[in-house]
């Protein structure tokens, strides 16, 4: 089972993340395009640790937020970061942020991304 | 606010219009006076085909600038229309009085100056040029003509026509000052307009790259990671990566001032260019309408 989960439009960004995270991280990464995907693999994301959400998943779709409150009525406890570009001062956005969730502004440091995720994520001998 | 379809704004185009049908309406005049007129009066038909001559040569420069359309010529064009109706007015006084014909005193001057309040464009020395001639020719023919002349027309005359052209002068001034709010409030909106445009294409540019630099900037770790070897190569797009990582962030400054239930970012570089094109050719319009030229260094220091 994953524990971090990475939804992106982007095929690419998705690539790229989901390589560093394993690699450096030496865990597993779900990598997700859209919201329809998240919620058919709705099992597999819940039980991550991490959920990682691009805002803008693409012209007239669900976008991160929703994403967001999805995972919330879904009674998810990980951590939810939001990897976004211009949209920081969304309401919703900085709603989220005030219950906890965290905002990465694009393009931002790999290093300083993974350093917080490992932060974040349980000690492996913590899961048995 | 629809700037194309102001009736009163002063753009060279609306002063070709008005001059056009002045010159128009000038040689139509003309050409019915010098027909009637010629077999009976020859004189009058010598003054109306003068007339006639400066009208066509107005027609003639007209075309010749059509396409260039300067403001001051279309200015001058369209005063020396005013003074050309001006001096057929007076020579009609004249003509009367010499032949001793009853005829409406300053007539033509009083209807000048309402058409003149009303109608002329928006340039504060044409306006101002027309109504002081209505003001001083009236006055100074009146007293050139002898007393026994004076003695046909009534007590109250010049001060009637010159009270007259008083209020017509009012009056265009009080449409000059409108206008002057109207052109203020007008350039304020064209800069609201082009600024939230401006925001708005630079939130797009800025929506569009992020990605591609996110990925650049994993995959730049990703090699590093893979190949030990080109850390030093590595580490120039790292040192590179940060000033675009800065100018992107500054290029985001606009989301805090976008209604975020209407707005819509270009998704593909196709919509962005669209973008960028509507807001050259906004810039150009304006520029043309509000006749805006560069900042000189005093405005720039202060």
């Amino acid at each position: 089972m994953a524990r971090v989960t990475f939804l992106d439009d982007s095929e690419d960004l998705r690539l790229v993340m989901v390589s560093l995270i394993e690699s450096r991280l030496r865990t597993s990464c779900l990598g997700l395009g859209s919201y329809a995907e998240m919620v058919e693999r709705a099992n597999e994301v819940l039980q991550s640790e991490i959920v990682i959400l691009d805002l803008d998943l693409g012209h007239k779709k669900p976008s991160g937020i929703d994403a967001y409150q999805w995972l919330m009525q879904q009674g998810f406890r990980g951590c939810i970061y939001f990897l976004t570009g211009h949209g920081r001062s969304h309401p919703l956005m900085m709603a989220a942020e005030k219950s906890g969730a965290r905002i990465w502004e694009k393009p931002t440091g790999s290093t300083h991304m993974l350093q917080s995720m490992s932060e974040q994520l349980r000690p492996p001998e913590a899961q048995l | 606010m629809n700037l194309h379809s102001s009736r009163s704004y002063p753009s060279a185009p609306h002063i070709w219009r008005a001059t056009l049908s002045l010159t128009a309406c000038g040689i139509v005049c003309s050409f019915m006076l010098v027909i009637g007129l010629f077999s009976k009066m020859p004189q009058i038909a010598f003054h109306t085909s003068f007339i006639l001559l400066t009208c066509l040569t107005s027609q003639i420069l007209l075309w010749v600038f059509r396409k260039t359309r300067p403001l001051h010529l279309a200015s001058w064009l369209y005063m020396a229309n005013v003074w050309v109706a001006l001096a057929t007015v007076t020579l009609n006084h004249e003509f009367f009085v010499r032949n001793n014909l009853p005829f409406g005193a300053f007539l033509g001057v009083k209807m000048m100056a309402a058409i003149i309040a009303l109608q002329t464009p928006m340039v504060r020395w044409v306006g101002g040029g027309c109504l002081f001639a209505l003001a001083a020719v009236p006055f100074l023919q009146y007293f050139h003509w002898l007393p026994e002349i004076r003695q046909n027309f009534s007590s109250s005359e010049p001060w009637i026509t010159l009270a007259i052209v008083t209020c017509a002068s009012f009056i265009y001034f009080h449409r000059l000052n409108f206008f002057a709010v109207v052109e203020k409030k007008a350039k304020l909106e064209a800069s609201a307009t082009e600024l939230r445009r401006f925001t708005h294409l630079l939130l797009g540019a800025q929506h569009l790259t992020n990605t591609p630099l996110q990925v650049i900037e994993g995959t730049t770790q990703l090699i590093r990671d893979q190949h030990p070897q080109t850390a030093p190569l590595v580490e120039k797009i790292e040192k590179a990566f940060v000033p675009i990582q800065n100018i992107s962030q500054l290029m985001s400054f606009g989301n805090k001032h976008i209604s975020w239930s209407e707005v819509h970012l270009p998704s593909s570089i196709d919509e962005l260019e669209k973008e960028v094109r509507v807001l050259a050719k906004e810039l150009a319009q304006n520029q043309t309408l509000f006749h805006l030229q560069p900042a000189t260094e005093e405005e720039k220091s202060s």
